[in-house]
C-alpha cells in the first residue's frame, strides 16, 4: 500500500557568507508497508524519524527516492492534488496541545477533516463527532469545551478521534504518546490496538521506546544516524542478540 | 462586577463614541455659528466652556471635533490593518522572493522616523485630511507588515497547520481558519495600544495646519485656533488638549488591558484544566 | 536510625480555587534514593516547590513544616545543603552567556573552586568528553542529554545533601534516559540522599531504595524497594504496577523482563 524506495535526505545550512553545511539525515531508506499491516520505526532522537515522517507526508521533499502511497508517487502531486492521499493517510503528532489550534472546540477541531471531504448539515456533523468521542472513549459532554480546558491525555484522544474521522487507511504516530505519563500511555496504547482492529487501520508507529512499538506493529524497523539496521517481523521474530535490537533494549 | 477596570474604561469608551455619533442631539449651538458680538465669552449657562475668538461655542466644537479624530483614527486603523494582512501574510506565507522584496522595501520604510515622513508625504500628496490618513497610514505600514509577517512565520510552522495540511484543508481555508486568527488576536491589541498614538499623530498634523483645515472642528485644529490667544485665553487651548489626552489615556489603558488579559490566558489554563481520571 | 536530612509535616497547599498538597508528611533520610511516583497533576511537582521554596505565586502554602536537618527553611541552603535538576535543562542555562561563565557563577557564589581545571574535572565525572569545547560553547548548541549531564555535573560539585531531580529524564529518548539515570545513581553516596520525582514506574524500579506513591494531592503509599510487588500495597499502587507491566506484554512473545534481569 505505501512503498517507498532509496529515500534520501540531506540538510544544507549556512547563509550566504558563512561556509555552507550538509547534514544528510537519511541514507537509502526503502521499505513496504502492506495492507492491514503496522509498521514501526525504532530510533534515537535525531535518526531521521520525524524528517522520514515529513517526507511520507508529503511535508518536506526528498532529495532523492520515491513514496508511493496507493499507486501515486506523492512527491510528483502538487498539494491541491493530494487530498485523496490524505484522505487515506493521517498523522497524530507528540504534542497534542501543539497540534490543536488553541482557540478551537473540541467540536471545531475534528469537524475540520471530515468538512474537507464531505458535505454534513450541523446536526449530522455533532452526531459524527459524538460518535467519534465514544469511540476514542470520551465523554460526549466535552463536545463544545475548549481544547485548553482538557488534560494532555484527553487531548491526545481527541488527537486521535480527529485521524479516524474521515476512516484513513493509515495513521502515522509520531511518539504519540512519548509525552504522557505511564498510566495514560498505557491507555492509549490500548485504545489504539482496539482500534486498529475495529477499523482496520494500518498504524505506521514512529518512536523512542521499543515497547510501544512492539506492543503495536507487526513490522519493526530500526534507525540510526539515518540508515537502516535492522528489519524484523512479527511471522520471523526478534533476534535478540541483534545489535540494533540490543541498544534500544534499556527499561 | 469583577472587572471594575474594564468596564469603567468601555464606559468612558461609550461616551466618547456615543458623542461622536449623536454630535447633533448633543451639541447646543452648530460648531460653525460665528458670533463675532460673543467673543471670548466665560462660562456661563447658554455656553457651557464659553466662546472663542469668532463666538464659536467650544462644548459644540468639542462634541463635533471627537468625530473628526475617531473617523480619522479609525480609517487609519482598517487601512493598516487590511493591508499589513496582505502583505505580511504574502511575505510570511510565500517566502522566498516575495518575502525578500517587500522586507527590504520596509526595511527602508523603517530606517525614516514616522512623523517626517508623514510631513513628506503631506508635502507631495497636499494638505488635508484625507492625504493625513494616507500619509499616517502608509507610515506605519512597514512596521505592521513586520510583526504580521513574523506572527505568520511562527504559527506556519506550528503542528496543528501541518496537522491541518496534512488533512487536505486548502491553503487559503488555512490562512483564513488558523492563521488570521492568530494575526489578528494578537496584532489586535498593538492596534488598540497604537490607537492614542495616531490619534496624537492627527491632531499634530492638523495643529500644524496640514491636516484639517480651520473652519472644520477637530481638537488639534482648535489648539492651533486657540494658540495666538494662549496668554488671555489660555483656557481655549486645554479643553481640547484635555480631550486628546482622556481618549488617548482610555485607548492606551484599554490596550494594557487587553495584553495582560491575553497573556494571563494561558496561565490560567493549569487552573481550569480538568484532572484525568485514574484508570 | 539514619540522618533525617529534610522532613516534612503536614504539608498543606493550594490556590484561591483548589487545594494542591493535602496533609502530606515525610522524611528523606541520608544515603538513599527516593522515589515519589504518580500522575500528572497528583501534586509531585508543587511538593519538591515547596521543599526548594519556590512555589508559584499563585499558590499558598496553607499549613505544616518543612525543616531541613533542625533548622527552618533560611536562603543559605541552596547550593551546600539543596540544590536541582530540572526537567528542561535548556530552559535553565541562560543562552546568552557560555557554559563556562554559567558554571563558574555558579562555583563563585557557593565558595568552591572554579579554575579551569577543575571545571573540566567536574565533566568529566559524568563522562562528558571534550570539556574544553563544551565550555567555550553557548546551552544552545548542545543536545539536551549533554545540558542535562552538564547539569548533574554542577549539582554533583556543589556536594549539596539533598538533591532534587524533578523528572530529569522526560525530555530525553530511552537511550538518554538510562544514561542519565545511571549518572544519578553514581551520586548516590552515604552523606546525600536524592528525591527523584517521575510518572514512570520503570524509572522507580531501576534507581529506588524507597518510594512514595502520590495521588490526588495525598501520600497514599509508603515503602522499601522490595516490597513493591506485596499484595498488600495500596489499590492504586497496584494500578500503576499493572499498567505499567501491560507496556510489556505484545504478541511478539518476547518477555523484555528476561533481558532485564540478565543485566
Amino acid at each position: 500500500m505505501l512503498k517507498c524506495e532509496n529515500i534520501s535526505k540531506t540538510y544544507k545550512s549556512g547563509s550566504w557568507f558563512s561556509k555552507k553545511k550538509e547534514k544528510q539525515v537519511l541514507k537509502n531508506i526503502s521499505f513496504h508497508l502492506k495492507e492491514s499491516r503496522s509498521m514501526g520505526f525504532v530510533g534515537r532522537n535525531g535518526a531521521g524519524k520525524s524528517t522520514l515522517m515529513k517526507i511520507l507526508l508529503g511535508l518536506e521533499s526528498a532529495d532523492d527516492g520515491s513514496v508511493i502511497f496507493m499507486g501515486q508517487n506523492i512527491h510528483n502531486l502538487k498539494y491541491s492534488q493530494r487530498k485523496e492521499v490524505y484522505k487515506n493517510m493521517q498523522i497524530v503528532f507528540q504534542d497534542p496541545q501543539s497540534s490543536m489550534n488553541p482557540n478551537m472546540t473540541v467540536f471545531q477541531i475534528i469537524c475540520e477533516p471530515v468538512n474537507n471531504y464531505y458535505k454534513y448539515s450541523i446536526d449530522e456533523l455533532r452526531n459524527i463527532v459524538k460518535d467519534l468521542l465514544k469511540s476514542v472513549e470520551l465523554d460526549t459532554n466535552i463536545i463544545d469545551k475548549n481544547i485548553t480546558m482538557l488534560s494532555g491525555g484527553q487531548q491526545q484522544r481527541v488527537a486521535i478521534a480527529r485521524a479516524l474521522a474521515i476512516n484513513p487507511k493509515v495513521i502515522i504516530l509520531d511518539e504519540a504518546v512519548s509525552n504522557l505519563d505511564m498510566v495514560i500511555q498505557s491507555q492509549i496504547l490500548k485504545l489504539l490496538e482496539d482500534l486498529k482492529e475495529k477499523y482496520n487501520i494500518s498504524l505506521l508507529v514512529i518512536s523512542h521506546d521499543i515497547r510501544v512499538v512492539f506492543k503495536l506493529c507487526d513490522d519493526i524497523i530500526f534507525l540510526e544516524n539515518g540508515e537502516i539496521k535492522g528489519n524484523f517481523s512479527i511471522e520471523n521474530g526478534v533476534d535478540m542478540e541483534h545489535d540494533a535490537f540490543k541498544k534500544m533494549l534499556v527499561f | 462586577m469583577k472587572d471594575k477596570k474594564l468596564i469603567f474604561l468601555l464606559i468612558m469608551l461609550a461616551v466618547i463614541l456615543l458623542s461622536a455619533i449623536f454630535a447633533p442631539l448633543i451639541a447646543p449651538y452648530s460648531p460653525y455659528e460665528i458670533d463675532l458680538s460673543n467673543r471670548f465669552a466665560p462660562i456661563s449657562q447658554s455656553h457651557i466652556l464659553g466662546t472663542d475668538h469668532l463666538g464659536r461655542d467650544v462644548f459644540s466644537r468639542l462634541i463635533y471635533g471627537s468625530r473628526m479624530s475617531l473617523i480619522s483614527v479609525l480609517a487609519i486603523m482598517v487601512i493598516i490593518l487590511l493591508v499589513s494582512l496582505i502583505i505580511g501574510s504574502a511575505a510570511g506565507f510565500l517566502g522566498g522572493k516575495i518575502d525578500n522584496v517587500l522586507m527590504r522595501i520596509s526595511d527602508v520604510m523603517l530606517t525614516f522616523p514616522t512623523f517626517i515622513l508623514a510631513l513628506f508625504f503631506i508635502g507631495v500628496l497636499g494638505v488635508g485630511l484625507i492625504n493625513v490618513i494616507i500619509a499616517i497610514a502608509f507610515t506605519h505600514l512597514a512596521w505592521y507588515s513586520r510583526i504580521v509577517r513574523s506572527i505568520v512565520l511562527e504559527t506556519k510552522e506550528k503542528n496543528y497547520v501541518l496537522a491541518s495540511k496534512c488533512m487536505g484543508t486548502p491553503t487559503l481555508k488555512i490562512i483564513i481558519k488558523h492563521i488570521i486568527p492568530q494575526v489578528l488576536s494578537q496584532v489586535g491589541i498593538l492596534a488598540t495600544l497604537d490607537l492614542g498614538h495616531m490619534m496624537l499623530h492627527v491632531a499634530g498634523l492638523s495643529f500644524l495646519g496640514l491636516g484639517v483645515q480651520a473652519p472644520v472642528a477637530e481638537w488639534g485644529v482648535m489648539i492651533n485656533d486657540a494658540s495666538p490667544f494662549i496668554r488671555q485665553h489660555p483656557e481655549l487651548m486645554i479643553y481640547p488638549g484635555l480631550c486628546i489626552f482622556i481618549t488617548v489615556a482610555i485607548f492606551n489603558s484599554l490596550g494594557e488591558y487587553l495584553k495582560d488579559k491575553y497573556r494571563l490566558k494561558e496561565d490560567c489554563n493549569y487552573e481550569e484544566s480538568v484532572r484525568e481520571p485514574a484508570v | 536510625m539514619k540522618e533525617k536530612l529534610v522532613s516534612i509535616k503536614n504539608l498543606s497547599a493550594g490556590t484561591k480555587y483548589k487545594q494542591i498538597l493535602n496533609n502530606i508528611s515525610f522524611d528523606i533520610y541520608a544515603g538513599e534514593i527516593l522515589c515519589l511516583l504518580g500522575q500528572s497533576g497528583s501534586g509531585k511537582t508543587m511538593t519538591a516547590s515547596a521543599i526548594l521554596n519556590i512555589l508559584p505565586e499563585n499558590v499558598e502554602k496553607t499549613s505544616g513544616r518543612i525543616l531541613y536537618g533542625e533548622k527552618e527553611f533560611h536562603s543559605g541552603i541552596y547550593g551546600s545543603y539543596i540544590s536541582s535538576i530540572m526537567q528542561n535543562p535548556a530552559a535553565c542555562f541562560d543562552n546568552v552567556f557560555t557554559m563556562e561563565e554559567q558554571i563558574k557563577d555558579i562555583l563563585k557564589a557557593n565558595n568552591k573552586d572554579y579554575s579551569q581545571e577543575k571545571m573540566c574535572n567536574i565533566l568529566e565525572k559524568v563522562s562528558l568528553t571534550n570539556q574544553q569545547d563544551i565550555l567555550n560553547s553557548y546551552p544552545y548548541q548542545l543536545s539536551g542529554g549533554m545540558l542535562q549531564r552538564v547539569m548533574i555535573a554542577v549539582a554533583l560539585s556543589l556536594e549539596s545533601r539533598v538533591i532534587i531531580a524533578d523528572e530529569p529524564t522526560s525530555d530525553l529518548d530511552v537511550l538518554g534516559q538510562r544514561e542519565i539515570l545511571d549518572l544519578i545513581l553514581k551520586l548516590k553516596n552515604e552523606n546525600s540522599a536524592v528525591l527523584m520525582i517521575t510518572h514512570n514506574l520503570s524509572v522507580v524500579k531501576h534507581m529506588a531504595d524507597r518510594i512514595i506513591v502520590m495521588e490526588n494531592g495525598s501520600i497514599v503509599d509508603d515503602f522499601n524497594k522490595d516490597e513493591l510487588h506485596n499484595n498488600k500495597r495500596h489499590p492504586y499502587t497496584q494500578k500503576l504496577i499493572k499498567a505499567n507491566e501491560s507496556q510489556y506484554i505484545n504478541k511478539w512473545n518476547i518477555s523484555f523482563g528476561e533481558y532485564n534481569a540478565k543485566m
